[in-house]
């Protein structure tokens, strides 16, 4: 991890509440982050404990039901939620764009993938059609697109799901913006497809000075991109360092868990024999399910559920404070 | 603008800026309206339909202007009389010299437009091709006439709902909350009137203080007739907006536009709107024709069109009185009927073929 990175995005403390007929859901409870040019952030977690809410929740994209709260929110040194709507709006795809997990969903099915991409630069920027249609084209061919000046005529349906990323990517992209956040981004995609769109954003790192910060549930993307890791549950980081410290030799007991239940697609032996000891070992889960988030947490939110807690998780939520890597008090390796 | 840099930050290496420049102005873009017109051109039956509302629309624009008979000079001693039978025309006598002129007051541009046909052709007219009627009208010239009158309450009820109704709706849904339930529960209260009731009332009303209301506000039945329509032809159409736009608001793709920096306005008017169009322009078609049919029908009760003005529905109520046991005069109901009914199949043709045309799925199925 290289210190000496422009930090770009600093957030501090945000939490992010939805009211629901239900009450009050804390979907993220004072997540801070933080990421520098030319770097990716891997954000981790199951399903609900608030990784894209905090991405759309710095990005002013969450519904008027959400109140999004924050001790910090700096973008280059100004902070966020001081700026008005529309200045804030202005901006997102010029300073921060966002990727989505269905770019079938996420393009306007019926505009041409010209017209889309060019929308962007009539936001953001004044020029001619002609110079807009070469930096479509520009953009199209910078993300892998063949033959992009045809592709400008074509409609997302006629595209595959890797081009369809890859537009979405280009559009992202298209108005130079410094910080891209990425929402599952390959989860709709398959393997093949999946490697080339991580490759591309490794590429766009390292020419371009672009931050990304990668929402992922896969440990597999964070194992291939990630630069940094931060481990999500319940709303709050449980564990964050450099990919290769957390993944190597992970801090906190979640995380641990988190990677035993990778499955193992290793072969023992030839597929067509009997398995060779035994009854093939069943996947490793997490016992129990994450917290009823519209309840209040008291002491360490994965305490229920984890096999190294004791009293004083119950009782007392831990901090990053003594141990930098992760919020525990009983961190893998101590006694 | 040349002076402008293309890029803003940071310049993609390795990229030769002439050279993509040239890229670009060589590929050129097609928008989905330049295509879809095309489209609609290639389906015949769509062309043909457009052709002929095209031609009503001219007839109708330019009617005094046309050599027809007048509209309402009676000639009682001629009666009812049949169509012309092409296979027993008397080809000269179709072309005679007896315009009497009688008109009723027309607007400063019809009243140009006759004297403009004065001037070109004198006194000359067509004799009645498609019979006349028991007090000796001229029903061509009366059909003509009355196209005006329906083709204008169609106009009228599109445009309300296309500009009242799809901006309402749109930006009631759009906007949601507390707004969206005032707009709502307006056009409700509007839906709440019984519509022919209130025309009758309004019509009657009309009936009373015609001096007063002529001379003071310039109104009359017409008129009257008109503002109700317009009032009320927008409800139905708000309502399907506004229902398409609250789906379509929390799509994806409206979500990933505002990830990209685009305003509300331009997310309402570039991403919903045009989204919305085909179900808009579906039930465009289907309002267009049940206004025709309504004023039609109001015509027929004697509430619409007043005497000596024409409307096809008044022509078809007229034709249906000719229907007597003594006098078998078909044709005088007929010809206000096919044009009812040819203008409203027209209407869904190409009501059909707008919708298939902007389907962007449909482009490479052809």
């Amino acid at each position: 991890m290289s210190a000496e990175r422009r930090t770009l995005l600093e957030v501090e403390g945000l939490e992010v509440e939805f009211r629901t007929p239900r009450g009050r859901v804390q979907a993220v409870r004072g997540l801070d982050l933080c990421v520098g040019a030319g770097e990716i952030l891997a954000i981790v977690g199951e399903s609900g404990s608030g990784k894209s809410v905090a991405q759309l929740a710095i990005m002013d994209l969450l519904p008027d039901s959400a109140s999004v709260r924050a001790r910090r929110m700096h973008w280059q040194g100004q902070e966020l939620s001081s700026l008005s709507r529309a200045q804030r709006r202005a901006l997102c795809g010029r300073e921060l764009a966002m990727v989505f997990q269905d770019p079938l969903s996420a393009l306007h099915p019926q505009l041409t993938i010209g017209r889309q991409l060019s929308e962007v630069l009539e936001v953001h920027e004044r020029l001619t059609r002609v110079q807009v249609r070469a930096r479509c084209i520009a953009a199209l061919a910078e993300v892998g697109i063949p033959s992009p000046e045809e592709r400008l005529r074509a409609y997302p349906h006629e595209l595959s799901g890797g081009m369809r990323q890859r537009v979405m990517i280009a559009m992202a992209l298209i108005a130079s913006p410094r910080l891209l956040f990425a929402d599952e981004p390959t989860t709709a995609l398959d393997v093949t497809v999946q490697a080339q769109i991580l490759e591309l954003f490794r590429e766009l790192c390292a020419r371009r000075g672009l931050a990304i910060v990668l929402v992922t549930h896969s440990l597999g993307v964070v194992a291939r991109v990630a630069d940094r890791v931060q481990v999500m549950y319940a709303g709050q980081a449980l564990e964050r360092g450099s990919a290769e410290e957390v993944l190597a030799a992970p801090a906190h007991p979640y995380t641990r868990a988190l990677l035993r239940s990778v499955p193992d697609a290793r072969i023992e032996g030839d597929a067509h024999s009997e398995p060779a000891a035994g009854a093939p070992a069943r996947l490793a889960t997490i016992p129990g399910q994450p917290p009823d988030l519209a309840q209040p947490i008291r002491g360490c939110a994965f305490a229920p559920r984890c096999e190294r807690a004791s009293e004083l998780c119950r009782r007392e939520a831990p901090r990053f404070a003594p141990n930098p890597r992760a919020a525990c008090h009983h961190p893998e390796g101590s006694a | 603008m040349s002076t402008r840099s293309l890029w803003r930050w940071p310049r993609p290496s390795q990229t030769d800026e002439a050279e993509l420049l040239a890229r670009a102005a060589r590929a050129q873009g097609t928008s989905l309206f330049a295509m879809a017109r095309r489209r609609i051109w290639r389906d015949i039956p769509a062309r043909i339909a457009l052709l002929g509302l095209s031609v009503l629309a001219l007839l109708a624009l330019l009617a005094p202007l046309l050599p027809l008979a007048s509209p309402i000079s009676l000639d009682l001693a001629r009666g009812a009389s049949a169509p012309v039978a092409p296979w027993s025309a008397d080809w000269r006598g179709l072309w005679n010299e007896q315009y009497t002129g009688e008109h009723w007051q027309y607007g400063r541009v019809d009243q140009a437009l006759h004297e403009l046909r004065i001037e070109l052709f004198g006194k000359r007219q067509l004799a009645p091709l498609l019979g006349t009627d028991s007090k000796g009208r001229d029903l061509l010239a009366r059909t003509v006439f009355g196209s005006r009158t329906s083709l204008s309450a169609a106009l009228l009820a599109a445009l309300t709902s296309l500009l009242i109704g799809v901006g309402w709706g749109a930006v009631a849904g759009f906007v949601g909350g507390r707004l969206d339930n005032l707009m709502m529960r307006f056009v409700d209260l509007l839906y709440s009137l019984p519509f022919v009731f209130l025309v009758i009332f309004l019509v009657t009303i009309v009936a009373e203080y015609r001096s007063e209301l002529e001379a003071g506000l310039g109104l009359d039945r017409e008129s009257v007739f008109f503002i109700v329509l317009g009032c009320f032809y927008w409800l139905t159409m708000a309502r399907i907006v506004r229902a398409q736009v609250l789906s379509l608001r929390t799509r994806e793709f409206v979500t990933a536009a505002r990830s990209l920096g685009a305003s509300d306005t331009r997310i309402l008017l570039t991403h919903i709107v045009p989204n919305t169009l085909p179900v808009v322009l579906v039930y465009l078609c289907l309002t267009v024709p049940s206004v025709m049919l309504f004023e039609a029908f109001l015509s027929f009760l004697g509430l619409g069109v007043e005497p000596p003005r024409v409307s096809w529905g008044l022509l078809a109520a007229e034709g249906a009185e000719a229907l007597t046991p003594l006098s078998l005069d078909v044709w005088l109901i007929l010809v206000p009927s096919l044009c009812i009914a040819l203008t409203l199949l027209a209407m869904n043709v190409i009501g059909d073929s707008i919708r298939d045309a902007l389907d962007p799925r449909m482009v490479n199925k052809e």
